[in-house]
């Protein structure tokens, strides 16, 4: 019995569609939902998505957002889904430097929290897009 | 009595504006299609995101979330107002401007600040002359709205409201209801008002989830990601808005110089018989006078 998967990001709906399991990276650990899995809800971590179907599995990066699972639906709610054929491996490289760089070069000063955040975000981002691409 | 030369260079002056109305007419349907595109596509995001939010603040109810209490005495008040950044869009920006304009002078006397946070040009032209010292951010929207655009602002307002630097955040902006019709809408974000959680088509109350890593943990990443998807929604229906606003602004400016093409000619073609009959007659009267 497959389960109904339905993958949201702010830019539009980027999944929907029946599969027989998903592993997706949660706050806590990654975790894999099957069907009639019990009503679950957790916070999502940068990371590697694995939606797997009859067809094989399917790898893509997803950045931090959270999952709503019911018995037989799954909602991701993501800011952003690359699938692994479509991740510029380069350019992730490249972003993944130049954020811990910047990272380094800001110090531990509190008035930079704010941007320390988003470089933080921008080099857990490019780091899952790079285990995603090393593992299809 | 204009003369023919007058008229038909009036003439040519209104055919090139409206060649330039409607190609910016074009334009903007184009970027209306796409725009409105992406507002569509966005909803489901804010929608789960939205119920989410709701079912986790109805089950728990020891798990809180500064964003979500409201401060007991709203004395720091912060605006964002979004227009865009360029004009031609008949009443669009004006009337966003005029009603942040009028809100904030119900909320003057209550209230010991106010911190602005505008975004796009003319949000920024207008709020400059009226009320400088007010002004905290003045940004442009740009042409290509992304989430991470949303993102910035939003870490910017929940770290203030979380320092206490404001009691009370208010979003104004055009709503995009249809392609001839925005609104202004004035809508609060801080705190945020989680809606009713959702409920099951029988009406009972849905299960309570199992949550990881636990409810005040989600919370606390839930809460600024709603404030986001609201600023990212206000952005592109504010985009979406502008492109329709300018697009019906530009069609009845074509129409506008059809009209004045056309009485113009009117007048040019009058003007052109009454010199022929003026001509005829001089013709006339000066070969009746050899006779």
């Amino acid at each position: 019995m497959p389960i109904e998967l339905v993958v949201v990001t702010p830019q539009g709906q980027a999944f929907q569609g029946p599969v027989d399991e998903v592993v997706l990276p949660g706050a806590a650990g990654e975790f894999g939902v099957l069907e009639s899995h019990e009503r679950f809800l957790s916070a999502l971590d940068h990371g590697c998505m694995e939606i797997r179907t009859s067809a094989g599995s399917q790898f893509s990066a997803v950045s931090d957002g959270f999952a709503e699972v019911t018995g037989e639906k799954v909602v991701v709610m993501v800011d952003s889904l690359v699938a692994a054929d479509k991740i510029d491996v380069a350019a992730a490289t490249t972003a993944q430097q130049e954020a811990s760089t910047a990272l380094e070069a800001l110090g531990d000063g509190e008035e930079n929290d704010a941007q320390r955040a988003e470089l933080e975000d921008a080099l857990a981002r490019a780091t899952a897009q790079l285990e995603t691409a090393a593992k299809s | 009595m204009p003369n023919l030369k007058d008229i038909q260079r009036r003439i040519s002056t209104v055919q090139s504006t409206q060649k330039i109305t409607s190609a910016m007419k074009m334009v903007s349907a184009a970027k209306l299609r796409r725009a409105q595109q992406s507002v569509e596509k966005a909803r489901p995001y804010a929608l789960h995101m939205r119920e989410t939010l709701a079912s986790v603040a109805a089950g728990e109810t020891d798990a809180e979330n500064p964003l979500l209490v409201a401060h007991e005495a709203v004395k720091k008040l912060g605006v964002v107002i979004i227009t865009s950044d360029r004009g031609l869009a008949g009443a669009f920006n004006s009337q966003v401007n005029k009603a942040a304009n009028r809100f904030l002078a119900t909320r003057d006397k209550e209230v010991d600040e106010i911190s602005l946070f505008l975004l796009g040009r003319k949000a920024g032209d207008y709020f400059k002359r009226r009320r400088p010292e007010q002004i905290q951010v003045k940004d442009l929207v740009g042409s290509a709205i992304t989430y991470s655009q949303a993102a910035h602002i939003a870490r910017q307002l929940a770290a203030a409201y979380e320092n206490g630097e404001l009691d009370e955040v208010v979003i104004v902006f055009n709503e995009f209801v249809s392609t001839l019709n925005q609104t202004a809408k004035i809508q609060q974000l801080l705190p945020i008002v989680s809606a009713a959680p959702p409920s099951d088509q029988e009406g009972e109350e849905a299960a309570p989830y199992t949550i990881e890593p636990d409810a005040q943990q989600l919370l606390a990443t839930l809460a600024p990601k709603t404030l986001e998807v609201s600023i990212f929604q206000a952005l592109l229906e504010n985009q979406a808005g502008e492109h329709a606003a300018r697009m019906t602004a530009m069609e009845n400016a074509t129409r506008n110089s059809e009209d004045l093409i056309e009485a113009l000619t009117l007048q040019f073609n009058r003007a052109r018989q009454a010199a022929i009959t003026r001509e005829l007659v001089e013709i006339v009267t000066g070969a009746q006078a050899l006779e």
